[in-house]
Parts: C-alpha cells; structure tokens; sequence
C-alpha cells in the first residue's frame, strides 16, 4: 500500500523533502522524554524524529530548515493548532490561546537564508545557522555556525576534526556573524502573550534566538501534552473499539483525535434521541 | 576520520605554511618565519586569560608550545630571550587575529610597533649583568624562553595544588621564583676555591634554597637589574602613554 506523503519547503537547503506520518506510539515517547525534561535528550529526539520520518538528505539543514519539518508534522499528524493555556505573570490566572502552526511557519521562513561565506585565501568557509537546537555554554559557538569548509575545491561538512586547526584569522569573521544572526533573531518574535488580565505584566515573548535555547522550548510547546491523557487515549480506544496496541504504530495522533471526536459526537446524538424519546406527550 | 577531511587537513598545513608570518627576533636581529595562529592555539589563549592569579604563568607556558609549535625554522627556542616574546607575540596577534588594539578606547595599529621593534637598541647592561657582594658573585641574565617556561609550570602547579589561597603567600611565591629565573650562575667564594653553582643545572629547590642565602644586599642589586630589564621591556611594549599587556588577554577580540 503506498505511504500517505507530505511535503515541506526548506529555505536553507532551498528544496522541498517528502515527509512520512508520526505514529501515535512514536509521538508517546516524544511526549515522555519532553515531559523528562533533559534538553540534550530532547534534542536528540527531535533530531530522531526527522531521521525517521524525512525522506530525503537533510543532514546539511540548518536548525530552522530542521523546526520546519518538526511543524510541519506537528500540523498534519498532531493538530494545525496550537492551543495553550497560559498563566498571567501578575495575577496568575489563567487564558487559552490557540496559534497556528502555519503562522509560525510563515514567520520562521520569512527568516530567511542567513548563509555567509567566506574566502581567505584558498580557504572558503560558509557560515550558517547552527544546526542544533540545544547550544549549551560550553559548546563550541564557532563550530555550531561553521557550515562547511573549502580548500582547493574540497568541500566537507565534518568540520568538527578541522576547526580547531582553521586559522584564527577566521574569528574576526566568525564572531561577526554570530553577534550580526544573534541580533537579528532575537529581534524576530515567534510568539508573543499579553495577558488580558493585566495591563502591566509584561508581554510573554519566545523569540528565534537559537543561542538561548529559545527554539528548543518552542519545540517543546508544540509537542508537549499531559502524558496521562495519552494513557487515557489508548486505553478507551483499546477498550471501547478493542484496538490492538499495534494499531498505535500505524495511526497518528491527528487521527486518534478523530476517532475519539466522532465518538463523542455520535455519544451527543445517541444522548439527544435519547431525550427526545423520553419526553412524555402532552394530553390535551 | 574520511579521507576527505584528511586530505583537508593536510592542505590546511600546507597552506598554514606557506601564509607564514615574517617576525623579526630582537636577540637575533632577523627575522624567523612562523606558522600563524590557530583557533585552537587562540582558545588556549583565551582560556589562560581567565585563569585570574594564574594569568601570567598559564600564558607564558601555553604561548612557549605555541612558539616551538609554529616556528618553521629548525631553531632552539630555549635560547630565546622573553623580550623576543613580546615581538613573536605582537607579530602574530597583528597577522592571525586583528592589528588593531584598544586600549582604553584608544586604538593603535600593531604593525606600526613591530615596524618600530627592530630599532630598539638592546644595550647589554640591560640584559646581563654581575652582582658581587661579600662572599658571592652572581650573574644575571634577562631570562631565556626555556628557563621561563619551566619556572613558571613550577610555580603554576605549586599554587594550583596549594590549599593556602592567602594572597600574601601567593605573591610571595611569585617573587621568589621571578627572582630565580634572573639568577644564571652563583659564585661562592672560599679560602679553599670558588665553588660555581649553574642555576640550569640545580633542581629549583636547590635554586630557592641558595637564594635564600643572599644577603638583601645582593637581593636588592637583582631587583635594580630585574627593574632596568623592564624599561627595556617597556620600550616593547609600550604604545604613547600605554603599554600592551601580553598575557592571554591580549588575543581576545
């Protein structure tokens, strides 16, 4: 049977990659190791979740090519909305805000390519996006912006055994174009929540600055949920349509949506026959 | 490791050189050919630079393996003086890293001093002289890069491993081991015959030990000598009014 395929266009690489379905089973244990809450692990498994599901190269991507795909399947197999439940910094209460993900999409690709490159000599570097979400401190910052390197027309992109031995005339300009992409992402908000319940609370903001991790908790918003519901989930499917746990490997978690949204529609108008019948005729 | 980036590697050697840097040695009066700096030999820099009291002596032994790693000339560094320090470190922060320095919000252009370095002229006074007091004669030496290196990984790994972090003791410590490094030779002179102990010979217990022994007479001649080396020095470093702090700092950018 042929695999139902999607496409997203990615700016950095500028091409469009095939992406197969998220299973719920694979979304479960995304849930659990966000809810674990190790941004090295989580990281990781976003970093696995595009291995497993792009279906073509993408191990040159740069990290915003990379949130790409990440909601681009959060919008086809999850949900196209993002619906959050926010806390007021001043007062606490709480307000729902729902997101499309397709907005954020559209602000990620108006980004734009940030690519640099470089030439010193016979040497040329292209500098980049890093290509991680998760930029710990001590990570080596040149290296994460550090694409490829070229040296008499050879080309690689293992630049990790080779930047300790670049010139350090290289930093000037390496360092530049760190502060200038700093500069520029911290300025592009991805999401922004005023609280309508307080005038002075100030404005939650997650920006596109990859260097403070601000991408990572995006992520992490967009594919966290209350672990026990899952359970919930897969245990009414399993229990009122007796679904074998397999059929978790094989279904999104957009369609256990469905499946559980029509059962509770046809439940609504089981219950409104039901009212209907019992409503006992008037005698005149 | 592919054979891409092995044949990568190879050319960036290459390449690394054949950019080398023209830089001109002071106590050789020419210039010696070195290989630039690279990132990794920069991150050495900057990290001895935040290594605070160990600033100086972590400097001066990460710059030394710098020095013997990228000299493209069959030479003994150990017979360097620390003042052609000064110039090697000046040539290649100007040509590897930027040959603009600020100091307080004034900035110089290095390739002006290291056009200026070789008319300094090195008056032997500065860096040699004898002491003879009493009993004893000692000759002085400015410091060669090799005797410097040594002392200073001593006195690093004897403060690193010290429990006793009063300042007091610290600065004592230094003081003492600055002196050892000016002290070649000393002369003890007897009825019997003069006894002449090679400081590069002795183990740097034994050197502490025997300058202990100096009346402050011969301690304070040192120190004038150790003072007229660093006007000297001064004329190295220094830019107008300011002068150039050649520690880890100074390949920062």
């Amino acid at each position: 049977m042929a695999k139902f395929i999607y496409t997203v266009y990615l700016p950095g690489l500028q091409k469009t990659v095939r992406l197969t379905e998220l299973p719920y089973s694979y979304f479960k244990q995304l849930v659990k190791i966000i809810t674990n809450d190790d941004n090295k692990l989580i990281s990781s498994a976003f970093d696995d979740v595009i291995k497993q599901h792009c279906l073509d190269d993408v191990s040159h991507c740069n990290a915003f090519d990379k949130v790409l795909i990440l909601l681009t399947i959060r919008a086809v197999c999850v949900s196209p909305v993002l619906e959050l439940v926010i806390s007021c910094p001043d007062t606490k209460e709480s307000y729902n805000c729902n997101v499309e993900i397709s907005d954020l999409k559209t602000k990620i690709e108006n980004i734009g390519t940030l690519t640099n490159v470089k030439t010193y000599d016979l040497l040329s570097l292209r500098y980049d996006v890093p290509r991680d979400f998760y930029i710990t401190d001590d990570s080596d910052t040149i290296q994460t912006v550090v694409r490829s390197i070229t040296i008499n027309n050879q080309t690689t992109y293992d630049v990790e055994p080779i930047i300790d031995k670049l010139p350090a005339s290289i930093l000037r300009d390496a360092k530049e174009f760190l502060e200038n992409i700093e500069e520029r992402l911290t300025d592009t908000e991805l999401l922004v929540f005023t609280s309508p319940y307080s005038a002075s609370a100030d404005p939650i903001i997650i920006t596109a600055n990859i260097f403070n991790n601000s991408i990572l908790e995006l992520l992490k918003i967009c594919f966290k949920r209350d672990l026990m519901s899952i359970y919930e989930h897969e245990y009414f499917l399993m229990n009122q349509f007796r679904l074998q746990h397999e059929t978790f490997d094989r279904i999104t978690p957009a369609e256990i949506s469905i499946y559980i949204n029509l059962y509770k529609e046809e439940v609504k108008e089981r219950e409104k026959a039901e009212k209907k019948e019992n409503i006992p005729l008037k005698s005149y | 490791m592919s054979s891409n980036v092995a044949d990568i590697l190879k050319q960036l050697d290459t390449l690394n050189q054949q950019s080398g840097v023209a830089v001109y040695i002071p106590s050789l009066k020419r210039t010696v050919k070195f290989k630039a700096l690279n990132l990794r030999q920069q991150k050495n820099l900057l990290k001895s630079s935040v290594e605070e009291t160990l600033t100086k002596l972590s400097f001066i032994t990460n710059f030394y393996s710098i020095v013997q790693e990228n000299i493209l000339e069959t030479l003994n560094i150990n017979d360097l003086y620390i003042f052609d320090r000064i110039a090697i470190a000046i040539a290649l922060r100007a040509s590897s890293i930027d040959s603009k320095y600020t100091i307080e919000d004034n900035v110089f252009d290095l390739n002006d001093k290291l056009k200026e370095i070789p008319s300094i002229a090195i008056d032997i006074d500065a860096i040699t002289a004898v002491v003879d007091v009493q009993n004893f004669t000692v000759a002085l030496e400015v410091p060669r890069l090799g005797v410097d290196r040594d002392i200073s990984a001593i006195v690093m790994n004897k403060i690193r491993s010290s429990q006793n972090d009063d300042i007091r003791t610290l600065i004592g410590e230094l003081f003492v081991h600055e002196i050892i490094k000016f002290v070649k030779t000393v002369t003890f002179k007897t009825e019997t015959g003069d006894t002449v102990v090679e400081f590069a010979n002795i183990k740097t217990e034994d050197r502490l030990a025997v300058i202990e022994k100096f009346p402050t007479l011969i301690t304070n001649q040192i120190l004038d000598f150790i003072k007229r080396y660093r006007e000297l020095e001064n004329k190295f470093t220094g830019l107008d009014d300011n002068a150039i702090e050649i520690d880890g700092s100074f390949f920062t950018i």
